[in-house]
């Protein structure tokens, strides 16, 4: 017990990750920053009052707010929302953020996430949750003691693997439901997927129009990554390897399948994994390059 | 980067953070997949702590790939002629395929969803027994077609547009038992619509 104990206490002592965290939210505040510029480009159908979907608010009281850009009377001041969220992303990317700029990104991102569900994926769905948690990344650097930076520190710790088992959590359920179907036991769900233009490119079926040994091996992959994901993200000696596949699939879903935005927010998302280590010297390079810039 | 003598928080308090972090997930796991296991009493609970700041919805391509898409199609009178039937989603599409990182994609599921919802407004149009126009023409689909049509199609400005039509073209993949893929079109059209001047 009284080890236990020991551990429990060197762990919210523990200060390793803080370059992990700011490389995190930096990487996925540039992947919002693409998303939201690409969205204001057609801003009036995707939030404003050109919109072509159907609008859904079942909640009321407080909930009310998650889907106010569902709201007529809301929909012509989208720019109030797209705008400061963008600025507070673009301060974000630069080191300029605290707790309550934090918590307003998630804010924002919830209110035109749901502006238009029609544009939603599952990492739309996982950015939502991320973006929460990343409001306790609090900065506690190595001279703070007190209750209040044990607090802090607690709670940024909380947060940073609440991330972990969230992203966890995304592939075990998707994993989890497609055990209920066949074609990913039977490996045709990478031909059935890619098989529609839209997801794939013009003429795919006449150039695939049976299954193939690749397209077979890539369905077992796929469907084995996200139900091992979950268990093996913990065990450090073959995290890289298997995040390096990761990798590799979510590219695929950018060029190939063209989800850019689920491919490019799980890859920016995998940067909470990285060891500590590689995290500072990138965080180094990146203040290097702005450094340079400066002078 | 470590102080073994920094404080740290009073046991009681860590603990109950950890407490609430474990209740939050509790909470996930049960809306995720508790629907068909937990009593309807705990999964709701789950369900109203989760919806909508929590929710989250990972049946990604699960638990089959779509076998189907569907493509909202429209074509309008005009001077007492037909125009033939016109696929809006069409030039999105080629800028997705031109440009993976574009908005192309975006308003290809935007324009898409109209496609979803007139087949759904099928459906449920099919549970009447004789459907009246006013019933037709207010399916939800069918509302933001016309707003398409009237408001964002290159025919939306034409003064001498009498009447238009909605329709709805299925794609459907099926595999066949020797392993080939082949495909369906089923068109669904909705019935035309007078113009009001």
């Amino acid at each position: 017990m009284r080890r236990l104990n020991d551990i429990w206490v060197r762990w919210q002592r523990h200060l390793d990750m803080l370059p992990v965290s700011e490389l995190f939210i930096r990487a996925i505040y540039l992947t919002l920053i693409w998303s939201t510029i690409k969205l204001l480009l057609i801003g009036d159908v995707v939030w404003g009052e050109e919109w072509l979907h159907v609008r859904y608010t079942p909640f009321g009281n407080i909930d009310r707010f998650a889907m106010i850009l569902n709201e007529a009377v809301v929909r012509p001041h989208y720019l109030w929302f797209a705008l400061p969220f963008l600025a507070l992303l673009i301060g974000g990317v630069i080191g300029r953020h605290n707790v309550f700029t934090r918590a307003v990104v998630w804010y924002l991102y919830v209110a035109l996430h749901f502006g238009n569900v029609e544009i939603s994926t599952g990492g739309h769905h996982l950015y939502q949750q991320l973006l929460f948690f990343h409001i306790l990344f609090f900065r506690v650097n190595d001279q703070e003691d007190g209750m209040w930076a044990a607090a802090r520190r607690m709670l940024h710790h909380l947060g940073f693997y609440a991330i972990w088992i969230n992203i966890a959590l995304l592939y075990f359920a998707s994993a989890y439901w497609k055990t209920f179907g066949e074609m990913w036991f039977n490996g045709q769900a990478m031909l059935m997927s890619i098989s529609f233009e839209p997801y794939s490119f013009p003429g795919i079926l006449d150039l695939l129009p049976s299954n193939t040994w690749y397209l077979l091996v890539g369905t077992y992959a796929v469907f084995a990554y996200q139900l091992l994901f979950a268990v093996v993200i913990w065990i450090k000696p073959v995290r890289k390897p298997f995040l390096l596949f990761g990798l590799l699939f979510h590219l695929s879903i950018v060029f190939i399948v063209g989800l850019a935005d689920f491919g490019l927010f799980m890859i920016a998302s995998y940067s909470i994994f990285l060891a500590p280590a590689d995290a500072r010297k990138l965080m180094e390079r990146l203040s290097v390059v702005r450094l340079k810039r400066k002078q | 980067m470590q102080n073994s003598r920094k404080r740290t928080l009073p046991s009681w308090l860590s603990w109950l953070f950890v407490v609430i972090f474990l209740a939050h997930f509790s909470a996930i796991l049960i809306h995720q997949f508790g629907k068909n296991t937990l009593p309807s009493l705990i999964v709701e609970v789950a369900d109203r702590y989760a919806s909508p700041w929590f929710y989250q919805n990972y049946e990604m391509f699960a638990p089959e790939p779509h076998t189907q898409i569907n493509k909202f199609v429209y074509r309008v009178k005009s001077h007492g002629e037909w125009s033939t039937w016109k696929d809006p989603v069409y030039p999105h599409l080629q800028d997705l395929w031109s440009n993976r990182f574009g908005n192309g994609g975006d308003m290809y599921r935007i324009i898409g969803g109209i496609a979803d919802k007139l087949y759904e407004g099928q459906h449920l149009i099919g549970f009447l027994e004789a459907p009246t126009q006013a019933q037709w023409f207010s399916l939800p689909g069918f509302l933001v077609a016309e707003r398409f049509v009237l408001g964002q199609s290159p025919f939306a400005t034409d003064p001498s547009l009498e009447v238009f039509q909605v329709g709805v073209l299925t794609e459907v993949h099926r595999m066949t038992e020797a392993g080939e893929l082949r495909v369906v079109y089923v068109f669904q059209a909705y019935p035309e619509k007078v113009v009001e001047q």
